[in-house]
Parts: C-alpha cells; sequence; structure tokens
C-alpha cells in the first residue's frame, strides 16, 4: 500500500471512528440531561408530592402532576380502545380483502397520512371539532373527547400501515395449507393468520400508543389545558405532553420550573418503557413458529 | 345460525364499510384543508414578508434548518452505520448501541425538545437559534437514519466485498467504491423520509428554533418553520393589524395546505427512489 | 532455493500451519509445497478445511473475526504471515477466484479496471490494452467485445465466472486460488473453465478446492487429500488415484462416502 494510500485508510477508519462516538455521546448525554434534571425535579417537590400531588404553581415554585398522568392515561387509552378495533379491521381488509387496484390506492395514501404533521391534524380539531362537540354536547369543546377524537385521527394509519405489513409477511404456505384443509377465507384469517401475525400486531400497537401517549401539539390545541382532575368526557384537561409544550418557553431560565418540565419527560418515558417491556413479553409468548 | 359462506360475507361488508367510510373521513379532511386554504394562496401570500402576513420567513426557515439538520445528520448517521457494520466487532456492546440508538427512536418528540433547550440553548448558544433547532433534529433523526443505512449498508452481498478485497481493495476502498456507491438508494430514502420527518415536527423546535417573523441570516438567528408557523396562526392572538381570528386560521389553514402538498411530494419521491432501486436490484437475481 | 524433485522450486512452503476459528482448531499442522506452474488440487469432506487452507495462501481468512494462524507460509521464501507483510500486494501476486461467480455491479470494463485502478494503472488507454489481452486469454472477447459497457451482471453463470477469472489474471497475478470454480456451472461451461485452467497453468500456479473427484484426476498434477483438519495424504494426482497410500484416501476416492 502506497503512503496516500495508508493515509486515506488512516483517515476514513478514523473519521467514522469519531462519528460513532458523538452518536454515543448524544446517546448518552440525553439519557443524562432526563434522568438528571428529572429526579431534581422529584428531590424539589418530594417523590411522592411530585406524582400524586394535584398542584402545579410557578410562582409558589411547587410543582405535582397527578392530573397530567390521568390526562395522557385517559387521552391515550381512550384513543387506542376505539382506533385498534377499527384499525385492525381496516388492516385485515387491505391485505387480505381488497382488489389490488383499490390496495394500490389506498395503501400509498394511508402512507402520506401517517406523515402529515401533528399541528394540522390539532388545527382541523380546532376548527371543526371543537365548535361541533361545544354545540352539539356541551361544554367548552375543547375537552378530553376532543383530543381523543383528534388522536384516534392520528394514529389510525400508522396502526393500519404496521398491522397490515405484518398481516402480509404472514407466509403464505398457512394459508394455503388451511384452505386447502376447507376453511373459508374468513376462518383462516381468524384462526391462522392473525395469530401468526400477532407480534407484528402487538408491535403496530405499541408503537401507536407510544406516538398518542407521546403527542403533544395536537393535544395541546384542543384538551383546554386546565391543570384539573376531569369529571366528565367533556371537560377540558392537561397531559404530560401538552402541559410541556405550554410551559416551555417560560422555562428556558432554568431552576425548577425546567426540572419539574422534566419530571414529566421522565414519567413519560416511564409508561413508555412499561408499554414496550410488555409488549417484549407478549412477543415471547406468540406464536413462536411463525 | 347462517352458514359459513354467509357469516363470511357480512363479515366482509362490514369490514368493506369500515375502511370506506374511515377513508372517506380522511380524505373529506384533508380536503377540507385544501378548501379552506385555497382562496389564501395567493402569490402575495406565499412570498410576502412575514412581518406583513406572508410565509417568506417560515418557508426559508424550513429550508435552512432541514439543510442544516442534513449537514450533521448525514455523516452522522453514514459514519455510526458504517462503524456498527464494517469496523465494530459483533459482540454485545454492538448490539447494546443497536437496542439503546431503537429506543431512542420511541421516545416522544417533546422530549428531544427539552433536551435540546437544556443544552443547545441553555449551555451551548445562549439561545433559541436555527444552529440549536438543527442539532436538536439531527438527534431526533439519529436513531432512524442509522437503521436505515445500516439495513442498506447490509444488504449490500458479500460476495461483492470478497471480490474487491480478493483484488487487493483495502477495507476504506472497498466501503468507497463497492458499498457506499451500492447503499446509496437506501440512504437516500432514509434521507427523504428524515426530511419528511423534519419539516413535520414542532414539538423539538419550540423552544429551540426561535420565534422571529425576520428572515434568518446567520445560523444564530432564530427563525420558524412552516409547522411552527402554523401553530402559532392558530394558538395566537392577532397581531398583524385589520385580521380576525377566523383570517389567521384560513392562513393557518393555507399553512396546512402547503404542508400536506410537501409531504405528499416527499412520499412520492421516496417512492419513486425506491422502486427504481428494487428494479436495479431485482434484475440482477 | 528449495527444489523439488523436478527441479523445480516450490511456489508456496508451508510448513506446520495450525489454524483456528475463535477456540475451534480447523487446520493441523498441515506442511505441504505448492508447485511453481502446476495444478494442484485439495480434496476432502466436507468440513475438512480444504476451503480454509486455500484462503490462507492469500489471506482472505483476515476477514474473519476470529482466525487465527501458525507456523510458516512461505510465498517465493517469504513469510505472507509475517510482520511487514503487504496483504494488498499479496492479493495482487495471488487471486482467487470464488465458488460463485461474483461480479461486482459494474460494466464489463469496469469489473476488469477495478483491480487494475487499485493497481495504480488509471491511463484508460493501458487498461483498455490489458483487458483485451485478458479476456482473449479466457476466450471471452469474442463474445462480449462489443458490449464492455454492458452490466456484468447480464451475463451468464459461465461467462460471469470467465469474467473472473480474467479479472484476476490482468492483475498479473503469480497464482491463481481457484475455490470450487466450477460447483454452480452447467457442465458445458465446466469444461470450458477446465481447458483454460490446462492452459493458464504455463503461466500460472493453481491451487483448486473441488468436490468432483474426476475433475481432480482430469486436470491436476498434484492432489492433497484433507480429512478433519489434517493433510491425510498429498503427491502426484497419478500416484494418489492408483495407488493411495491411506485407507480413508482409497474409501474416499472410490466413493464410499464424502
Amino acid at each position: 500500500m502506497s503512503k496516500p494510500e495508508q493515509f486515506s485508510e488512516k483517515l476514513g477508519k478514523n473519521l467514522i471512528f469519531i462519528f460513532a462516538s458523538i452518536s454515543l455521546l448524544i446517546l448518552l448525554s440525553i439519557v443524562f440531561f432526563i434522568f438528571r434534571d428529572g429526579f431534581l425535579a422529584f428531590k424539589e417537590n418530594g417523590f411522592f408530592h411530585f406524582i400524586f400531588g394535584n398542584d402545579w404553581s410557578v410562582q409558589d415554585n411547587t410543582f405535582s402532576i397527578l392530573p397530567l398522568i390521568v390526562g395522557s392515561l385517559v387521552v391515550t387509552l381512550g384513543a387506542l380502545i376505539i382506533s385498534v378495533p377499527i384499525g385492525f379491521s381496516c388492516a385485515v381488509f387491505l391485505a387480505e380483502i381488497a382488489p389490488e387496484k383499490v390496495r394500490n390506492i389506498v395503501k400509498p395514501a394511508i402512507d402520506i397520512l401517517v406523515g402529515i404533521p401533528s399541528v394540522v391534524f390539532g388545527l382541523l380539531g380546532m376548527i371543526l371539532l371543537v365548535p361541533y362537540i361545544r354545540n352539539h354536547y356541551g361544554g367548552p369543546g375543547l375537552s378530553i373527547l376532543t383530543a381523543i377524537i383528534v388522536l384516534i385521527l392520528m394514529i389510525l394509519p400508522t396502526i393500519i400501515a404496521q398491522a397490515e405489513d405484518s398481516i402480509r409477511s404472514v407466509p403464505s404456505s398457512y394459508k394455503n395449507a388451511s384452505l386447502a384443509l376447507g376453511a373459508t377465507h374468513l376462518q383462516t384469517i381468524w384462526n391462522v393468520i392473525l395469530p401468526c401475525a400477532k407480534s407484528g400486531l402487538v408491535s403496530s400497537v405499541i408503537l401507536s400508543s407510544g406516538r398518542a401517549i407521546g403527542e403533544a401539539m395536537a393535544v395541546y390545541m384542543v384538551i383546554g389545558n386546565t391543570f384539573t382532575f376531569p369529571k366528565s368526557l367533556l371537560d377540558p384537561s392537561r397531559t404530560l405532553t401538552s402541559n410541556i409544550v405550554g410551559q416551555i418557553e417560560e422555562a428556558t431560565v432554568g431552576g425548577a420550573h425546567l426540572h419539574a418540565l422534566f419530571g414529566c419527560g421522565l414519567i413519560l418515558l416511564f409508561i413508555v418503557f412499561i408499554l414496550n417491556s410488555y409488549s417484549f413479553f407478549i412477543k415471547r409468548r406468540g406464536c413462536r413458529s411463525c | 345460525m347462517l352458514t359459513k359462506n354467509s357469516q363470511q360475507n357480512l363479515v366482509w361488508s362490514i369490514l368493506w364499510i369500515i375502511t370506506s367510510l374511515l377513508m372517506l373521513v380522511l380524505i373529506l379532511l384533508i380536503g377540507f384543508v385544501f378548501v379552506k386554504g385555497a382562496p389564501e394562496m395567493k402569490l402575495s401570500f406565499i412570498f410576502g414578508a412575514t412581518t406583513n402576513g406572508g410565509l417568506m420567513t417560515p418557508i426559508v426557515g424550513t429550508l435552512y434548518l432541514t439543510i442544516m439538520t442534513l449537514i450533521f445528520l448525514i455523516p452522522l448517521s453514514v459514519g455510526t452505520a458504517l462503524y456498527l457494520s464494517e469496523y465494530a466487532k459483533q459482540n454485545w456492546f454492538t448490539e447494546f448501541i443497536r437496542y439503546s440508538l431503537s429506543s431512542l427512536a420511541g421516545i416522544p418528540s417533546i422530549i428531544f425538545g427539552l433536551f435540546g433547550v437544556a443544552l443547545f440553548v441553555m449551555i451551548w448558544f445562549k439561545k433559541a437559534s436555527i444552529i440549536a433547532g438543527s442539532f436538536t433534529l439531527t438527534c431526533l433523526a439519529l436513531p432512524f437514519m442509522v437503521a436505515t443505512t445500516e439495513e442498506a449498508i447490509r444488504s449490500i452481498p458479500k460476495a461483492w466485498r470478497e471480490a474487491s478485497y480478493g483484488l487487493g481493495a483495502t477495507k476504506w476502498y472497498t466501503i468507497i467504491h463497492v458499498v457506499l456507491p451500492n447503499a446509496t438508494p437506501g440512504i437516500l430514502t432514509g434521507v427523504i423520509m428524515s426530511i419528511g420527518r423534519v419539516i413535520a415536527e414542532t414539538a423539538p423546535l419550540l423552544a429551540t428554533a426561535g420565534f422571529s417573523a425576520f428572515l434568518p441570516v446567520s445560523p444564530l438567528d432564530g427563525t420558524r418553520t412552516l409547522a411552527l408557523h402554523l401553530f402559532y396562526l392558530a394558538t395566537e392572538a392577532p397581531t398583524v393589524g385589520g385580521l380576525t381570528r377566523n383570517d389567521l386560521l384560513s392562513q393557518a389553514m393555507a399553512v396546512g395546505t402547503v404542508l400536506i402538498l410537501l409531504i405528499i411530494l416527499l412520499n412520492f419521491l421516496a417512492r419513486m427512489i425506491f422502486n427504481h432501486f428494487n428494479q436495479k436490484v431485482r434484475g440482477f437475481r | 532455493m528449495k527444489k523439488n524433485e523436478d527441479g523445480r522450486k516450490h511456489k508456496i512452503s508451508v510448513r506446520n500451519l495450525d489454524f483456528y476459528y475463535g477456540k475451534k482448531q480447523v487446520l493441523k499442522n498441515i506442511s505441504m509445497d505448492i508447485r511453481e506452474n502446476k495444478i494442484t488440487a485439495l480434496m476432502g469432506p466436507s468440513g475438512c478445511g480444504k476451503s480454509t487452507f486455500l484462503r490462507v495462501m492469500n489471506r482472505m481468512n483476515d476477514l474473519i473475526p476470529e482466525a487465527k494462524a501458525s507456523g510458516t507460509v512461505l510465498l517465493d521464501h517469504e513469510d505472507i504471515y509475517g510482520n511487514n507483510t503487504d496483504v494488498v500486494k499479496l492479493r495482487q501476486r495471488v487471486g482467487m477466484v470464488f465458488q460463485q461467480p461474483n461480479p461486482l455491479p459494474k460494466s464489463i470494463f469496469e469489473n476488469m479496471a477495478y483491480g487494475l485502478k487499485i493497481k495504480g494503472i488509471h491511463d484508460k488507454g493501458k487498461q483498455a490494452e490489458l483487458i483485451e489481452k485478458s479476456l482473449k486469454k479466457t476466450s471471452l472477447w469474442g463474445e462480449v467485445k462489443e458490449e464492455l459497457h454492458k452490466s456484468a451482471l447480464s451475463l451468464s453463470g459461465g461467462q460471469q465466472q470467465r469474467l473472473c477469472i480474467a479479472r484476476t489474471i490482468v492483475m498479473e497475478p503469480e497464482m491463481i486460488l481457484m475455490d470450487e470454480p466450477c460447483s454452480a456451472l452447467d457442465p458445458i461451461s465446466t469444461t470450458k473453465i477446465e481447458e483454460l485452467m490446462k492452459e493458464l497453468v504455463d503461466d500460472y500456479t493453481i491451487v483448486i478446492v473441488t468436490h468432483n473427484m474426476q475433475q481432480a484426476h482430469r486436470i491436476s498434477d498434484w492432489t492433497g487429500f484433507f480429512y478433519m483438519g489434517d493433510l491425510l495424504e498429498y503427491g502426484k494426482t497419478k500416484e494418489v488415484f492408483n495407488e493411495p497410500k491411506e485407507k480413508k484416501t482409497r474409501e474416499y476416492i472410490e466413493g464410499r462416502w464424502g
């Protein structure tokens, strides 16, 4: 190897190593900041008070987040309960029943919908849903119900796209075997294809629930952002994420306020982590042979 | 009890209806955005100065921020992916890095916004600025780009690498002349999808990219993107004289229209590249 | 300079070679001499180490993370595992043709020019000259001379393998290592390549790993029989096939197992 070749070989190797190290550093910094500032929030407010308390006041320098946790969970679960059955139904339809032409139009449309910015959904919620709910159901219109509906519209494309992919990737040999034994298409879907796609289907739910609970902008725009325990679906509320959106510019000065926001983030991550672990174990117990 | 076949037909009908209704609703919603936004889509609006209510600043801001993010994102992710697949020993440590990166992908974007504020705005650059915003977005997009790039690199057949080494090429020479050129379509698709992500994101940029309605010049200037601009229009009170809340909302719809069109365009581009790439490979199997 | 019975020198001298993948020993105390300008065949059942041994000679095993070699392997009296060995130069002197034809996803011309560029030959005219010479040697020139800029992947399997051979000899190597080069090809292409090997051996030293005993018998001058990491028997092909000294060799040749 000539000298210039040796040099470029070494240069290349070092560059790659530097870039990889930077990536690792980024990873570590993110973890570091979230945990450090989150734990500071626990320390400054007392761990149990922070999680189970009911006051959030910047002037009094006291922060706690139970209403936010409740808001996040209610909104996410509400959206999932409706979206998962509908999403799976559409996925089954697209993967197994729809004619090729229909699929070729609908699938790209779904992919586009997945990429639509959340603020657009928020805007639609503000302009269409909020007045409608206010006029037909009462309440201020900015409410948990509005947020749930907006989230449903946002996560349905994601669920459909992922679930459809999982269903399609079930080997056709299983389907053929079932049909050859005399089962109807429907029976085959229910008894063979869906169980085999289980791990992918669970993934799609986890991914969408992550997206739902992590959604900040659209929720912020329609949920009303009051720091109260909602008593009905028509009451306004606030989630962990919309709280951060509303307060982040103020909190740029630092101090306990910023730490409290990181505390929200840390709890949010904790919930996402539980969701992911749950899915991991479900996958483990699933259809091993598929 | 219904026969097996009529059971199936019933279920099939239900599924048809559900899917059609859903698609109808979603398409109508998007259509609504277009309809409400269309009246505002005058050239004077799109290219007008933002201090007067035009879109020039968000457009320039979006471009500026996107390009700057890519400048950092692409070398970082290609370098990391090359390290993971070509140079690192495949042991628990590399698996751990991959696992950590993919976990990072699941973190809600608002938390990246918090991180960006704490590190880039408060400590490094002292102000919300384009560079703070692009660093934040780089962190956000990094896991996805690394995974996509690694996949593109791993799909290069081992046989091609062996042929290159057998002829006396060094590892770096092989990477430059065999691996990267053939991984480029996959990487490019990932880049386009990351651009889509960058354009659509608002939460990470709220307190990191700034608020200014003036045209940005230096990376230390604050600015707003199209998505941010939409958010401000929808949630802030009218500041420019003579405009009502409804005017602002209509403008927001127009911005929404632009955003949706951009997403459609990017999707189309990604699909085209993906298909072209697949054809190239398929022709050879 | 060590000389053997024919008065020719050994191209490669291997002494006490042990080879490990991690903790697993795949070659045990191998000693053999490869004769210059002869075809040496390496045979044995699957997993016996013959391919590993082949790849020792151009250090392609270096690509495997836990590969380790001890012992000496002399190419023209220089230990290729020595501290100062330039592996890049080694692979230019000792070329390799693989079991599955592996042209690069480029044009025929660029495939041939790839190695030349590494060697530092960037002049297009000089490249074209050397490429034509090699393609003629492998009898491909007539078939592809009008289509040098077509993708190499559009050639048939047999043509691709001849291209890979041409790509190797355009580097003007001293040795060509072949790892079951015909196993993925049809009988006609196989015959063409065997004839090619018989012509090339005048200019190059060839070592071929093969599962095909008839092939080994047909074309090789020397044969080594590997079994579970040991070099069980090594000698002139005629002697090994007609009067094998080891029982296992005889059984393998008679097709009792393998």
